[in-house]
């Protein structure tokens, strides 16, 4: 079998007990890798609605046959577990070198159960793998424990994904950080980790990824090193060297650019802020992650009046919008230094800088006093406030503990009507893209299985130009639909392109990349050996799609999770969002043709006992609760 | 808000505009910096201003026109 070692590592913290499994080739043909994996092992071994920071849940992380191969894209992996913030199927994907490394030593998946009673980490080297003594790392920035790890196992080269104090003070939206500074960001992964006591999880390998066609794997690469060598611009003429974050004053001008908690629009500030300015004042170099061209990953460094350390990278445009213009905040020194928290504590940088956000509208609507602050003048704008509160969040100190559990937990613990100011879909608050302006994002963002999320989404707002049309005719779209539509043609293009996501999430391989539909055909290809075709890779996302649909009823949540927080269905205070908003009727029934695209009821959300059995998953059906079966299909 | 940082912003506008009026948000920041010297985050601030008063407006996402 090309492209996979064949081995899954099962590592029980409870008995400390590890196995391998060694799957058939159909099992990796059908559920693929990263988020299939996910979906495979939450279905299967997670009993019904178990508490997510309990022993009970699992702890997966999850390579695709392309992790290592050294081409552009493929030095990701996703991580998974049920979320602490949604409750239901959590998957989120880092950067870096582990997942590449991690398939080197020898595993195309690592499935953790139960809960250790001393912290622990995992060392895996060349095939093998054992638990080591984490006390001593407990309670320590992730620079430290990396560096402590490192020594301990006598290799400079070892690569880690570990948490910090927030995830072991289970912060609900704790991330997992890969090698310090590329983080699997979202749905709480970290905190789950915390609870298991495993503070790292540290990999080396010396073998190689073998692949079917070699010469085309060398090609393709080749591809991409040349046309990022030629530094091409990318959309509005920006360099493609400036990572994310290089369209602020476009976002401002269209409304997109989340302002004082999606509230407030023209933020009056933007490039104060932009990837240009970073680059232009606090940048010291770009990075890229393993075998990637692209170097998108931006390192900054600071002196006064905060000192941020390089070796924790810099921030991406979630980062910037999040900690910036949702809270007011124009000072790049500052956000810096909030990423900068955020990376040694291990948190969500958009959940961070939204619960903040939430957090300083509840204050300044006098739900939250300088007393519970602990007299820190929580205002939009005050950026050393902000600062502050992502190390009281990473340490659960005063009004952070509350904040360390999101806006949706924090909001129903305030009350006094502060649930209109959390802005989150199923728990999970929103990304810094504006659903008043991308219409078919915000139904994306309404009907994700992990809450709102802007990767496995679609960006109607990329559709402007002719030639982002001309790309999705060869999926049989053949017609240009606007920006603010959301009919039948808008919502299939939003299907067919969450398909594409997922199978990015369960391949693993950047989205960030710019691969056309027909080169990952060939990347799948050449590495896997398989004769297959777009339409097996397209079903692919579908059936995983469609698990992680299941996993979720299976563990409570309903069609009524499937919607926007009540900000969106109100314009925005200013700017070109000041009569916009969206429509709960027109959203409602873009809802409705999702559902029946899917194949999903359209009263229960539940699939179809044929689209399961079509998606050769006909045992997903078992794990349907019954009272929502609407088998009549 | 510097007023001279206004009229450059519009002066680039009508000078570089294509045909149809418009021009890349990024040209405008370009040629400020070159020709005026104007950092772009001041002319960041200028641009936001220039559209709350109704004289620039957004086009096509990544381009301003005068409104």
């Amino acid at each position: 079998m090309y492209g996979y070692s064949g081995r899954i590592l099962h590592v029980n913290l409870s008995d400390g007990k590890i196995r391998v499994e060694t799957p058939d080739e159909r099992f990796y043909r059908r559920y693929l890798g990263g988020w299939g994996f996910i979906a495979y092992y939450l279905l299967k071994e997670l009993k019904p609605k178990v508490d997510p920071l309990s022993p009970e849940n699992k702890l997966i992380i999850a390579l695709g046959p392309v992790t290592g191969v050294p081409i552009a894209g493929s030095g990701r992996n996703a991580i998974g577990a049920k979320s602490p913030l949604t409750e239901g199927f959590g998957a989120s994907e880092g950067g870096g070198f582990f997942g590449a490394e991690l398939k080197k030593a020898g595993f195309d998946c690592i499935v953790v159960e139960g809960k250790s009673e001393d912290p622990v980490y995992l060392w895996i080297h060349d095939g093998e793998a054992e638990l080591r003594d984490a006390k001593h790392l407990w309670g320590m920035h992730i620079a430290d424990s990396q560096q402590a790890i490192r020594e301990e196992v006598g290799d400079k080269l070892v690569r880690t994904a570990q948490i910090g104090p927030g995830g072991e003070k289970l912060v609900r939206y704790a991330c997992v950080i890969n090698d310090l500074k590329h983080s699997a960001g979202r749905v709480g992964i970290g905190a789950v980790m915390g609870s298991k006591k495993l503070k790292a999880i540290a990999v080396r390998g010396h073998g190689k990824v073998e692949v079917a066609d070699p010469e085309k794997v060398r090609s393709l690469a080749r591809y991409m090193s040349e046309r990022m060598a030629a530094k091409p611009k990318g959309a509005g003429g920006v360099d493609w060297g400036l990572g994310t974050g290089a369209w602020m004053t476009a976002h401002v001008l269209s409304g997109n650019l989340p302002t004082r908690n999606f509230r407030d629009g023209l933020f009056p500030n933007p490039e104060a802020i932009s990837a240009q300015t970073i680059r232009d004042t606090v940048r010291v170099r770009m990075e890229s992650c393993y075998a990637c061209p692209v170097r998108c990953k931006k390192v900054v460094k600071v002196e006064e009046p905060w000192s941020v350390d390089p070796i924790y990278g810099g921030p991406e445009y979630e980062t910037l919008a999040a900690l910036g213009s949702n809270c007011g905040v124009d000072d790049l020194k500052a956000i810096c230094k909030a990423n900068e928290l955020c990376q040694r504590y291990t948190l969500d940088t958009i959940s961070t800088g939204a619960t903040i956000a939430f957090a300083m509208e509840c204050y300044e609507n006098g739900l939250i006093t300088k007393e519970d602050t602990g007299g820190i003048e929580l205002t939009f704008g005050n950026a050393e406030a902000m600062v502050k509160l992502v190390e009281m969040i990473g340490e659960r100190k005063g009004i952070g503990d509350l904040l360390a559990e999101g806006t949706k937990r924090a909001a129903e613990k305030i009350g006094k009507g502060a649930e209109k100011y959390a802005v989150h879909v199923k728990g999970q608050e929103v990304p810094m893209h504006e659903p008043r302006l991308k219409r078919a994002l915000g139904l994306g963002y309404a009907v994700s299985p992990t809450g709102a999320d802007h990767v496995h989404n679609i960006h109607d707002t990329s559709f402007i130009s002719p030639s982002a049309w001309e790309g999705v005719k060869a999926l049989g779209i053949l017609d240009p639909v606007p920006v603010e539509d959301l009919g039948p043609d808008k919502v299939r293009l939003l299907i067919y392109q969450t398909y594409w996501a997922v199978l990015d999430n369960s391949l693993v391989i950047c989205s960030g990349v710019p691969w056309s539909y027909d080169q990952k055909l060939e990347i799948v290809k050449a590495v896997t050996g398989w004769n297959t075709t777009t339409w097996e890779l397209m079903k692919i996302g579908e059936r995983i799609l469609n698990m992680a649909r299941v996993f979720n009823l299976r563990e409570g949540l309903t069609v009524d999770d499937d919607w926007l927080p009540d900000r969106f269905f109100h314009p925005q205070t200013a700017g070109p969002l000041s009569n916009v908003a969206v429509e709960p009727e027109k959203l409602q029934e873009a809802k409705r043709t999702y559902y029946r695209m899917m194949c999903w009821d359209e009263s229960t959300g539940v699939p179809s006992r044929g689209k399961l059995e079509e998606l050769g998953i006909s045992w997903v059906a078992e794990h349907i609760p019954s009272r929502r079966s609407s088998f009549s299909a | 808000m510097s007023e001279e940082v206004k009229s450059a912003v519009l002066s680039v506008i009508d000078k570089f505009c294509d045909d149809s009026g418009k021009i890349l948000i990024e040209d405008v920041y370009r040629i400020l910096k070159k020709e005026y010297g104007i950092d772009r985050v001041s002319a960041g601030k200028a641009i936001v201003k220039l559209y709350e008063e109704g004289k620039v407006a957004p086009s096509e996402y990544y381009y301003v026109r005068r409104a």
